[in-house]
């Protein structure tokens, strides 16, 4: 079962003549975290965008349980089971908190009271319940962030993206965002895949890890084996120091 | 409140006033006659024109100045209203001026036909004579026909589409009879503005050029005020037709077009539709327009002298010349004076009824209307005269009894 | 939703419908219904364009395409055909709706706000060219006339006339027309698809992962849109009684109606009906100014842009704006 989870093999997306991914072939277990790696430019988040349908694979082929996904559109891809979130976030700000989180419910098919009452479990879930009314535009940058996540929860997903997680974060709410990734894998057996810059909380989350370089894989393997690597460190180093 | 209490009321309104009116003196009787017509918009300068022939007319009335019919004359209060353009506008400021100003008739629209075509259906809803100024589509006059009683108080102050039509066939069959023009290979070809105004002219003039064996080498229409003619050219070009006929209302459409046909060097005979009548079109074009043909000099204060009289009257109230649509719609007003004159009451069916009687010389011709409600053209009635400009002047060629040149 | 609706929306429903039921009683002379009934019709038609403007967040201007299909489709079907004009103002809005997923489709592809509006703008210029062009049939230019006015109604020994000049029953068709689509809509608009409409305006992309088939959803906000302003189109031409490709498919029609909807509030539900009572309302009252008419109707327009850029419907909740205000700065960083 865990070996049909997701396969991306041999990725290729060019825009223009401009290589984003290359030959990128990788797997990842269900039940597992796993951090994509990487400098700016290395392709991660069009790694993301490949596999959540946002953009089209020049060429390769995605599978996800089983299934090629490659030229699916990203709402039957959601429908799947593949949810995400993204590194700049995209709130529905003229929409109330909840009613952000009733658009995934509402999609399929349930009706707004349905959909109200289910959503206000994942607003509360993220810890929105005090903003459950307002509309989205007037959130933190860390509120958004848990906004999306309580919006990619709602499409019941199996395999969630999360793109920059603490990006944009005040340092303070860091620990409450991580403790709920924590309990989506705990709780609720979520796969995730999380591209992230902070190696600290890199560390903290993923099972494995993934480094891309120049839209090539570089090295794959254990999370703490993948940080020691020489050439992560070399790129990750300053952060660390940073961080310390 | 239904519908038919509000009639009933307007009417008993206006039958109340006009009790009214009698009772205080036989001697003195007024009128409010409301006018429409586009004061905004790509043809507020025609409208302009339109309101200072109107108001001149009502103007010389009131100071004991009229060409009156009794020697009771009815004092007149005038108004106009703006219609944009827009047949629903023009709806609006046709109720505001039945309802709000009482008016006892209304002149309207003053420009437009598919404003008029509108307008009429509020003369039998409000038992009110109306009487269109410059509108010529002969789908009015149609509809007229159609159903005589429904537009009994419904008049069209000018004549139908054909007017024209038939004045540039009947000039041309001539001008081909006495070697003026080579008919060639009877090809026509019309470059038109996309108007109601535009594209009768072009079927009427292109039937009756069909029924004598000629072919419609192309109809081009342009949207009004275009001033690129380049594609329509290099069409007409291919086409090669013996006989152009450009139909325009905005002058700069004009004058673009005999520049470009000029640089162009189309061969054929041009004869140019309404267009030139106005001064401006003069001003610019005179020199390279010379030779051309068009319809219709139906005013020109150098060879008229009553239409000179005219226009220096115009000037001296407004500091502008007076132009067709000035003195047209002073006829019109003359006209509609001259019916509540005869009349002698505010009687919407007596009004009609001296309308359908007028036989009147006013400044653009004789006015006397139709089985169909339209003004009638013709050498008899109001003239379509064809002119040529002949060293940078105006003079008519046709008909020969109003000529005041040879066609070079 | 609450901004886009306002706090109470069936409630303010409610107020326009017994407002409306109310005027004929009033001593309003057949001006004043007149200017009530064109409100009345382009506020529809400034709704149903809204749809696609402001709560779906297209820039598609080419909405008059439809009001002039509507218009001219069900004249043209009860004048050669001799059908009601009760149930042809019903196909017009359904040709309108077929026209508007018909160019919804290529819209689908384009993702630049400009080309939308360009295709759009082009999409009503054919339709305007080949009204004009259908000489046969539509008359072109020289206006197509002979459209027969809604047939009477009796009810309880009184028979009520449609069609220019009689005022109360246009009227009242256009006020039933009126309360009709606003109520439908807000019941549309307050579900599910009110909620994804939004979404799509918000975050196309985002609201795409979570499942929302963009495709589906904006063809199914174009027919209805469509279908909207062609009824309110058909019901114009029913009153009016006279069409020409360029009064109701011209470049004028579109600016006033995009001036409706931009000084009521672009993408909010009550926006353009204030729009359009402001602007129909106006022009008439200006009338009193004569020649300085059209330029003081400008300066309103620019006057109303400047004191609610967010448009009239944006003046009310001020609570509500000021905290938007407030965090409309991280918004718009992203």
């Amino acid at each position: 079962m865990a070996a049909d989870f997701l396969h991306v093999e041999q990725l290729t997306v060019a825009f223009g003549g401009i290589f984003a991914l290359k030959d990128v072939s990788l797997s990842i277990d269900e039940g597992r975290t796993t951090a994509i790696l990487g400098p700016n430019g290395a392709g991660k988040t069009t790694l993301f965008n490949a596999i959540s349908g946002a953009v089209r694979p020049t060429a390769g082929k995605i599978r996800f349980l089983g299934d090629d996904i490659s030229t699916q559109s990203p709402s039957s891809r959601c429908h799947s089971g593949i949810a995400r979130t993204f590194q700049i976030t995209q709130p529905f700000g003229s929409l109330s908190v909840i009613e952000n989180v009733m658009v995934a419910l509402a999609t399929k098919g349930a009706s707004m009271a349905e959909a109200r009452r289910e959503a206000a479990s994942y607003v509360d879930f993220v810890g929105l319940t005090a903003k459950a009314e307002d509309p989205a535009r007037v959130l933190s940058t860390g509120q958004r962030k848990r906004l999306e996540l309580a919006r990619a929860l709602a499409t019941h997903p199996r395999l969630l993206l999360l793109d920059e997680v603490t990006g944009g974060v005040d340092r303070p709410s860091i620990p409450e965002l991580l403790s709920l990734i924590r309990r989506l894998r705990e709780e609720r057996r979520i796969t995730i895949v999380v591209v992230e810059h902070n190696m600290e909380v890199l560390l903290d989350l993923a099972d494995d890890a993934i480094f891309l370089n120049r839209g090539e894989v570089v090295v794959t393997g254990g999370m703490e084996e993948v940080a020691g690597h020489e050439a992560v460190r070399s790129i990750y180093l300053g952060d660390i120091d940073a961080a310390a | 409140m239904s519908n038919l209490t509000v009639r009933s009321l307007l009417a008993a309104g206006i039958f109340g006033a006009g009790l009214l009116a009698g009772a205080a003196t036989a001697q003195d009787f007024n009128v409010t006659i409301g006018a429409v017509g586009p004061l905004t918009g790509p043809a507020a300068n025609t409208g302009k024109d339109h309101r200072q022939g109107l108001e001149l007319a009502v103007k010389e009335w009131n100071e004991g100045k009229g060409d009156y019919v009794t020697k009771n004359p009815p004092k007149v209060t005038f108004m106009m209203e703006d219609t944009s353009g827009k047949p629903e506008v023009a709806i609006s400021a046709a109720q505001r001026l039945i309802t709000r100003d009482k008016i006892n008739m209304l002149i309207g629209d003053t420009l437009h036909s598919h404003v008029t075509l509108a307008l009429m259906e509020l003369a039998p809803q409000y038992n009110l004579p109306i009487l269109s100024a410059e509108p010529v589509s002969s789908a009015i006059a149609d509809k007229v026909k159609a159903d005589p009683d429904r537009y009994q108080l419904y008049w069209k102050g000018n004549w139908n589409s054909d007017g024209y039509g038939t004045a540039v066939h009947d000039f041309y069959t001539w001008a081909f009879a006495n070697g003026t023009v080579d008919p060639g290979d009877k090809k026509i070809a019309f470059v038109v503005e996309d108007t109601d105004y535009g594209i009768a002219n072009a079927e009427k003039i292109g039937d009756l050029f069909k029924a004598d064996g000629w072919t419609v080498a192309a109809t081009e229409t342009v949207p009004p005020a275009t001033t690129d003619f380049y594609p329509q050219l290099s069409k007409l070009r291919d086409a090669g037709p013996d006989v152009i006929v450009s139909v325009f209302t905005v002058p700069n459409s004009g004058v673009a077009f005999v520049r470009q046909m000029k640089e162009q060097a189309l061969e054929g005979s041009h004869l140019a539709i309404y267009y030139p009548t106005k001064p401006e079109f003069m001003d610019q074009a005179a020199d390279i327009a010379e030779g051309m043909y068009w319809a219709a000099l139906t005013f020109s204060s150098e060879l008229n002298p009553e239409h000179k009289a005219f226009s220096d009257k115009v000037e001296a109230e407004y500091g502008n010349p007076g132009t067709y649509s000035t003195a047209h719609a002073y006829c019109t007003m003359e006209i509609a004076l001259r019916a509540i004159d005869a009349a002698g009451s505010t009687d919407p069916k007596a009004i009609a009824e001296k309308l359908s009687e007028t036989d009147y010389d006013c400044v653009v011709g004789r006015a006397k209307f139709g089985e169909d409600h339209a003004v009638q053209s013709g050498p008899d009635f109001i003239p379509v005269p064809v002119a040529q400009i002949q060293d940078g002047k105006n003079q008519i060629i046709w008909p020969e009894n109003v000529a005041t040149a040879k066609p070079q | 939703m609450l901004e886009v609706f306002g706090r109470h929306p069936f409630r303010a429903i409610l107020i326009w419908a017994l407002l409306l039921v109310v005027v004929p009683f009033l001593p309003l002379d057949d001006y004043v219904l007149h200017i009530l009934t064109l409100f009345l019709i382009f506020a529809v038609f400034a709704t149903g364009w809204n749809l696609t403007l402001g709560i779906l967040g297209l820039k598609t201007l080419g909405h008059h395409a439809f009001f002039a299909i509507g218009a001219y489709a069900s004249a043209l079907v009860s004048h050669y055909f001799g059908v009601s004009p009760w149930l042809t103002i019903w196909l017009g809005a359904i040709i309108a709706a077929i026209a508007g997923i018909v160019i919804g489709f290529p819209i689908l592809r384009i993702r630049s706000m400009p080309h939308v509006a360009i295709v759009t703008l082009a999409f009503a210029e054919i339709v305007r060219l080949v009204l004009s062009n259908l000489k046969e049939i539509t008359r072109g230019e020289l206006g197509f006339w002979g459209i027969p006015p809604f047939d009477p109604i009796t009810i309880g020994g009184t028979t009520v006339q449609f069609g220019l000049g009689n005022a109360f029953g246009s009227f009242a068709v256009a006020a039933v027309m009126f309360v009709g689509v606003h109520l439908l809509l807000l019941m549309l608009l307050k579900s599910r698809s009110g909620l994804t409409f939004l979404a799509i305006r918000d975050g196309e992309a985002a609201a795409e992962s979570l499942g929302v088939k963009l495709a589906a959803w904006k063809l199914f906000a174009f027919g209805v849109s469509a279908a909207i302003v062609g009824l309110s189109g058909a019901v114009y031409a029913h009153y009016v009684l006279i069409l020409t490709p360029t009064s109701v498919a011209g470049p004028d029609m579109l600016i006033s109606l995009l001036a409706m909807i931009i000084v009521g509030g672009v993408g909010r539900f009550f926006g353009p009906i204030y729009g359009a009572l402001l602007l129909t309302v106006s022009s008439e009252l200006l009338r009193d100014f004569g020649d300085y008419r059209m330029l003081l109707y400008g300066a309103l327009i620019v006057v109303f842009v400047f004191i609610a850029p967010t448009g009239l419907a944006g003046l009310k909740p001020t609570s509500w704006r000021k905290r938007q205000e407030a965090a409309s700065k991280p918004a718009e960083a992203t």
